[in-house]
């Protein structure tokens, strides 16, 4: 870990790290304490998909911009992946991760060379990715081995693939944000003017941005077009703001410059496990959405509460 | 040597440089002194290679310079200190020392060791107290303005170029800034140097350049030229008739002010006669900003006690304010004042809202036509209708709208916050005689200006603002633009005095 234990306190992943844990021993209570293999390989499979696209949302988000494509994203490169699997495994894959780079550079693109506003550039892409997908998939379909399925979506017990590739997505993102590119990222959070003066290379590090988490939205596309089975051109709709809710979430700031990637995935967690709990108390998924809201506002409010009382003390301690 | 030859840079219509050609040599430090927007900064972000003029070339060492981009420009040895820091303040002080080049390890992460070594020995080397691992935005900001100071130096530039690079630090720590710059003199480095304090150029420079309006008037050696003759060159002699006549304010108080405190402000007392223009001058950032805003309920106070006609006025909000008849007119009118939008009209009634509602908020569109008009007439504000929008008037023209927006509240308090910056010399003229006029009325008028000259035109006593403290009060034969020029950077009555 790049950053250490007290680097992470400093980035606010403590917070989702912490509500992910007083509902996972909830979640625990209600069922008799008892987690199974099964129970694991669930969770990892139903988080990951957001998780993916989560961390993918984390790197725009910390250049101060928004990613609202980033779930129509997923649904074409699902799309791509389950018209594409009779060529190959491999081939899919590449034609996915090739149509979801296609997008970022997009969306990087509008943001770097027209310079139109994050918020503005994706609102547009979203709708134009929403459309791709229907136009090459109209409806739910597309072939999907299911010996990719199975080894996706299984694997060992107490070790299961989504799992694996939940720690490996996490710390391949680490890693980035470990490496300049990474400290760029975050600087360009921070002042993107003083960026620039101090010789950083601030429109390919944009551009990088947008293209990253299009891939890893693609890879999250991928991994849903094969645990579902079949492609769906709107999979994806319900991630574009789950997306963002998880970063903020995971104590990422909206506006830029500060937020780690553990955090990123801890919301992504956070939010799935709200959905496990919805189902065990036996409410209906509709109050999900709802629900979601009121813990976004409830830990948000928390921070910023928190930001608030040690401004003050500072400044009380500056004045003295 | 860094050449400029016949350099010229519009903004608009705004001639920021005139026609500039000079050289630069390493071993002398080149001064450039001059007035708020006589040029300086552009010239310099022109001789960076930041900004590129607009007819002239700019060569270094022979080879043509022009529009580089901060990266370019850093990569040819071309290193700009501003006064605006281009830190970034959510970072530590070493991941901005190497921000544009971290040490990486064979994973190609950053070695965070090694950049925290390196960034503690950097800060050792230049007797720089401040802590590799804090945050930037943690720290004073002398100590931010040392740390930028560190990494421009540390690239051993060919040309260092300094912003009033001294204006946030203490006396020592420019006496440090000082033993640098000799430093980099003696290595051969063309070194440009702006600052308003006159004792930092005879300290630092071995030439000097005086600009005014955009043009070069003398580039001579620091020795031949005194303080006094610097001023009278900066200054220059102005047109006459720009000014209407000084009235004697009527006397009786009407606003008085204690101990104003806040992050800003120091500890700031004034007051202010029906019938005066009260000016504050000073240096660009002193306070006087927040003075005016906190006088308007629009910045918040640690302390301090305002009166308004013998009532307590420290207002909450600017809403407060204005139904105690207090107005202001922000300086930056296209952010704060203005909706550029929106008509004329709009625009003018905005503020009086409540005065022309009738029963349950419907606006009385028949009394604002009436006000708008007489309004428009009054100013001889230029617009074919009163529904053109704000935004297609001239600046002169879009200041006048919005000074009468707030004269439409019927103020007896009113806070010009630099209203004639930008704005060309025949609308100037016409916002002097209107003020001049309010003023004759009986209006108490508190006027801030960046302008010397437009101080000692309109106002009856300035005050002069250092580091959120009145550091000097002129009025009488004392008030001259040379005297608040003085006021405002020498030794005695500035820094060096409170620190």
């Amino acid at each position: 870990m790049p950053l250490g234990l007290s680097g992470i306190r400093r980035q606010g992943a403590i917070g989702a790290i912490a509500t992910f844990l007083a509902l996972f021993l909830i979640d625990l209570a209600l069922k008799g304490g008892h987690f199974s293999a099964f129970d694991l390989k669930t969770l990892c499979m139903n988080v990951l998909p957001l998780a993916l696209v989560a961390l993918g949302q984390f790197f725009v988000v910390m250049t101060n911009g928004i990613d609202l494509s980033l779930g129509p994203v997923m649904s074409v490169a699902g799309a791509v992946a389950a018209l594409t699997f009779s060529t190959s495994v491999f081939g899919a894959l590449v034609l996915a991760l090739g149509a979801a780079a296609i997008a970022g550079a997009c969306n990087g693109m509008l943001v770097v060379r027209l310079r139109l506003p994050p918020i503005l550039a994706t609102l547009a892409t979203m709708s134009i990715f929403q459309g791709v997908a229907l136009v090459i998939m109209p409806s739910p379909g597309g072939n999907v081995p299911p010996g990719l399925t199975d080894a996706l979506t299984n694997g060992l017990d107490w070790a299961p693939t989504p799992l694996l590739l939940l720690i490996a997505a996490a710390a391949v993102a680490s890693w980035i944000m470990s490496t300049p590119l990474g400290l760029w990222l975050r600087a360009i959070g921070g002042d993107e003017g003083g960026t620039r003066s101090s010789g950083v290379p601030v429109r390919i590090v944009k551009f990088s941005a947008y293209v990253i988490a299009a891939l890893l939205a693609g890879l999250g596309g991928f991994y849903l077009a094969v645990a579902t089975a079949s492609g769906s051109p709107t999979i994806g709709d319900s991630f574009i703001l789950l997306s963002i809710a998880a970063v903020v979430l995971g104590g990422v700031s909206i506006t830029g410059g500060r937020g780690s990637t553990t955090g990123a995935v801890f919301g992504a967690l956070t939010l799935t496990i709200i959905g496990r709990l919805l189902y065990f108390a036996d409410l209906s998924s509709f109050y999900q959405s709802l629900i979601n809201g009121v813990i976004l506002i409830a830990v948000v409010g928390l921070a910023t509460v928190r930001q608030g009382l040690a401004k003050l003390w500072r400044a009380e301690r500056n004045a003295r | 040597m860094l050449s400029l030859k016949s350099i010229d840079k519009d903004f608009g219509a705004t001639r920021a440089v005139v026609n500039v050609t000079l050289e630069a040599e390493p071993g002398a430090v080149l001064g450039l002194v001059g007035e708020n927007g006589a040029g300086k900064s552009t010239l310099m972000k022109i001789a960076g290679g930041i900004v590129r003029q607009d007819r002239g070339v700019v060569s270094l060492d022979g080879e043509a310079m022009a529009g580089l981009g901060p990266a370019k420009a850093i990569a040819r040895g071309v290193v700009s200190v501003f006064q605006e820091l281009t830190l970034v303040r959510s970072l530590t002080v070493a991941e901005n020392l190497f921000l544009s080049a971290p040490p990486r390890r064979a994973s190609a992460s950053i070695d965070r060791r090694k950049l925290e070594v390196d960034a503690r020995a950097l800060l050792e080397s230049y007797n720089v107290g401040a802590s590799a691992t804090a945050i930037v935005g943690d720290m004073p900001l002398g100590q931010q303005q040392m740390v930028e100071i560190v990494r421009a130096v540390r690239r051993k530039p060919r040309v260092l170029l300094l912003d009033e690079a001294t204006a946030a630090l203490t006396a020592a720590e420019v006496q440090w800034l000082m033993r640098i710059v000799e430093g980099e003199r003696k290595r051969g480095t063309i070194i440009l140097f702006i600052s308003h304090r006159w004792e930092e150029i005879t300290t630092f420079c071995q030439r000097v350049a005086v600009m005014r309006n955009g043009e070069l008037v003398t580039l001579a050696d620091v020795d031949d030229v005194s303080h006094e003759r610097a001023v009278e060159l900066m200054t220059g002699a102005r047109l006459g008739g720009v000014f209407p006549a000084k009235r004697s304010p009527a006397g009786s108080g009407l606003l008085q002010a204690r101990g104003l405190a806040s992050d800003v402000l120091q500890g700031v007392d004034l007051r202010l006669a029906k019938g005066e223009i009260l000016g504050v001058g000073g240096l660009v950032g002193q306070g006087q900003d927040a003075l005016l805003k906190s006088l308007f309920g629009d910045h918040p106070l640690r302390a301090g006690e305002i009166f308004v006609e013998d009532r307590p006025a420290r207002f909450r909000n600017p809403r407060d304010a204005i139904a105690r008849h207090v107005a202001y007119v922000p300086q930056e009118r296209k952010v704060e004042g203005l909706l550029l939008q929106k008509s004329v009209a709009a625009n003018l009634s905005f503020a009086i809202l409540r005065q022309i509602s009738r029963l349950a908020g419907f606006i009385d569109r028949k009394a604002e036509r009436r006000i708008v008009a007489d309004a428009i007439d009054r100013l001889k504000i230029r617009v074919v209708s009163a529904s053109q929008a704000v935004g297609q008037l001239s600046g002169g023209n879009q200041q006048k709208v919005l000074l009468q927006k707030w004269l439409l509240t019927e103020p007896a308090v009113l806070l010009l916050n630099d209203v004639t910056r930008g704005v060309d010399i025949g609308t100037k003229t016409q916002i002097y005689a209107i003020v001049a006029e309010l003023a004759a009325s009986g209006m108490g008028i508190i006027l801030y200006s960046t302008d010397a000259h437009e101080l000692v035109g309109l106002a009856h006593r300035v005050i002069v603002m250092t580091e959120g403290r009145i550091r000097g009060e002129l009025a009488g034969d004392e008030l001259t633009a040379e005297g608040i020029v003085r006021a405002s950077t020498s030794a005695e009555d500035g820094r060096a005095a409170g620190s």
